[in-house]
């Protein structure tokens, strides 16, 4: 225990000493929730606005047939009307963004109390075509209802005879609503900066140790490879762990920061950070960490050199990240067959967690389940160690 | 001391199948003996001395250091051997300080023979003003001396060179050199393999040829040139070995 000890020690000093790793280690995880939750809140935000205050050119075909309506779109500041020769030219080549097309006939149906009918012409793979097209629509619905409260005047019938009742929202959900969208890409982003908190140390002290001929000089000294294997895992897992513990605590400072909040997100974002929450995720990091650590150990002590071991790991780095996009996957939810699915069991369960639907059991099957998987990879990791053929590559 | 007995090491390749890089290779050293294994490059000296190190297990064959059989405890056996060559490195992010301690660590000194024995090491070897260096600020020449410190912080009995001098300057081959002489002096056990020739025949009491993985000839420097008829030392191995590559 001693020489491991040692050993750990040593790496660790080795490691923290490294800039490199310094960044993927402690300054990623802490940087990346604010801005990532800034970046997206103010980015949405501004799209948004920018729509909907944006604004849009118009074509009011016929406006003769409707002047009551041309008057309200007119008088409008969100639209402005301008005169093109082809509509359906001037939207392609978004000189305007839709029109409204009256026909002739309009306003003799509408006054013979028949239907009649309007069209709007607008391109729906475009968002701001999109936006000018709702716009009209807003307008035509404002004229229908003006039409409608004259004709009713005309039969003094009250108004309110057409509204027998009123449709309200009440979503008891939406006070979890932020927390299921966010449900969604944290246990990616976790697993994510858990697997790059280890691979950087993983790779520079086993093929970067070769490379740099500091594996055959330790190899020498009297210690068994268990060890120093041990060792060196428990360095990388320990790397893994504070990535995996910065991403979380910035995660959670984040939230209750309310940097969050300062967005025009923040009324659909009821989400606390509570300590279950943060217990199951820790819970399911660790078996978690120790598997990548030790898989990303034992890929990277087969390669010769840094840049070898990065072209290995980089597929194992697609194979993790692949499974835990399931928690993007609306409608899975964790069931006694995927609680044995390696990286999917950690991520639907970090998804209950953070939508507070934890089911005990489950948490027990994937913590078990990981773990065994785990003692796998490490029981891998010094096999590989024991091999000439991988120590001695060249 | 070292002993060697038959001792055979196949590798194999996927393009070139097996090959024996050592093949019955037996030879022993005795205490205050400096042994030099002498052979073009791919001749299978590395690899005999990385199994007298146990850092390669033999196919078959046995090696002994100080009497411990290497294969069966080799974490016996590398507590009594110092191993330097001229490739293993130095972390980089320690300093030579550090560096040294943490091999005195690795072979079971406790915290003040580690320090003890570090400063010894370092005012022998006249490097005291390097000590809170980061080794990969070091020139090649100290980076050496701190190598050397590292092979001989835990004071072993046999000690095993694998070309030591390559890609060092006189100056830090001399270094190397007398570091040697003076361990001889204090009769350690060592083995020393080169392929410089008047490096070998200066400091080797007795050469071992290697070829192709097997000893060629062993024998004093003046035994193997009288045998050969050669004066040159040069002259004697290429008559041993062949001057051909295959």
């Amino acid at each position: 225990m001693n020489n491991i000890k040692i050993i750990y020690k040593k790496e660790l000093l080795d490691t923290i000493r490294d800039k490199r790793t310094i960044i993927s280690m402690i300054i990623v995880p802490i940087l990346l929730f604010p801005l990532l939750t800034l970046g997206f809140s103010s980015f949405a935000a501004s799209m948004v606005k920018k729509s909907t205050e944006e604004t849009h050119k118009v074509t009011v075909i016929g406006k003769n047939f409707a002047p009551e309506l041309y008057a309200i779109i007119d008088s409008s500041s969100k639209v402005e009307i301008v005169e093109v020769d082809s509509i359906e030219q001037a939207i392609n080549d978004k000189i305007i963004r839709a029109a409204l097309v009256i026909p002739e006939d309009f306003a003799e149906n509408t006054e013979a109390m028949d239907s009649a009918s309007l069209t709007i012409v607008y391109n729906g793979t475009e968002s701001k075509s999109d936006f000018a097209a709702a716009k009209l629509r807003d307008f035509a619905r404002e004229y229908r209802t003006n039409i409608v409260d004259k004709r009713l005047a005309e039969y003094k019938i009250d108004p309110q005879i057409i509204k027998p009742f009123l449709i309200m929202n009440n979503n008891i959900g939406e006070e979890k609503m932020g927390a299921f969208m966010l449900s969604m890409f944290l246990p990616y982003v976790i697993i994510m900066l858990s697997m790059i908190g280890a691979m950087y140390t993983a790779i520079d002290l086993t093929a970067g140790e070769k490379e740099r001929g500091t594996l055959e000089t330790i190899l020498v000294s009297p210690i068994p490879r268990w060890q120093l294997a041990t060792g060196k895992f428990l360095t990388i897992l320990t790397t893994s762990l504070v990535s995996t513990i910065l991403a979380i605590s910035s995660m959670s400072a984040t939230m209750s920061f309310g940097i969050m909040s300062a967005g025009p997100m923040a009324e659909n974002v009821g989400f606390d950070i509570t300590f279950q929450m943060i217990f199951v995720i820790l819970l399911m990091m660790l078996p978690a960490a120790c598997l990548f650590s030790a898989l990303l150990m034992s890929i990277a002590i087969f390669a010769k050199s840094f840049k070898e071991a990065q072209s290995y790991t980089s597929p194992l780095m697609i194979i993790v990240i692949l499974p835990s996009l399931v928690s993007f996957i609306p409608g899975i939810e964790l069931n006694l067959q995927l609680a044995f699915v390696p990286i999917v069991n950690i991520c639907l369960v970090i998804k209950e967690s953070l939508i507070g639907t934890i089911e005990w059991l489950h948490v027990f099957i994937v913590f078990f389940s990981t773990s065994i998987y785990a003692a796998f990879a490490i029981f891998i990791t010094h096999r590989m160690f024991e091999k000439e053929s991988v120590i001695f590559r060249s | 001391m070292i002993k060697a007995h038959e001792l055979k090491k196949i590798f194999t390749d996927k393009k070139r199948g097996e090959i024996v890089a050592v093949n019955k290779v037996s030879f022993e050293v005795h205490p205050g003996e400096i042994f030099g294994l002498l052979g073009l490059n791919g001749a299978g000296k590395t690899t005999t001395l990385r199994l007298l190190a146990g850092l390669l297990r033999p196919n078959s064959g046995t090696c002994y250091i100080c009497n411990i059989n290497v294969a069966a405890e080799p974490e016996k056996a590398k507590a009594r051997l110092g191993f330097l060559t001229g490739t293993t490195g130095l972390y980089g992010r320690l300093t030579a300080a550090e560096m040294i301690k943490y091999f005195g660590r690795l072979y079971g000194l406790d915290e003040n023979s580690v320090k003890k024995r570090a400063n010894e090491l370092m005012e022998i070897l006249s490097m005291t003003e390097f000590a809170n260096t980061r080794c990969d600020k070091l020139s090649s020449g100290t980076k050496q001396k701190v190598s050397i410190a590292r092979t001989m912080i835990h004071d072993p009995d046999v000690i095993i060179l694998d070309e030591p001098t390559a890609g060092l300057d006189v100056i830090s081959s001399r270094a190397v050199i007398e570091f040697v002489s003076t361990e001889k002096a204090r009769s350690k056990t060592i083995i020393f393999s080169t392929h410089i020739m008047h490096e070998a025949e200066k400091l080797c009491d007795r050469i071992g040829i290697i070829d192709k993985g097997r000893i060629a000839a062993v024998g004093t420097p003046f035994e193997l040139k009288a045998a050969t008829a050669c004066v040159d030392m040069d002259d004697a191995f290429v008559k041993l070995v062949g001057n051909t590559y295959e």
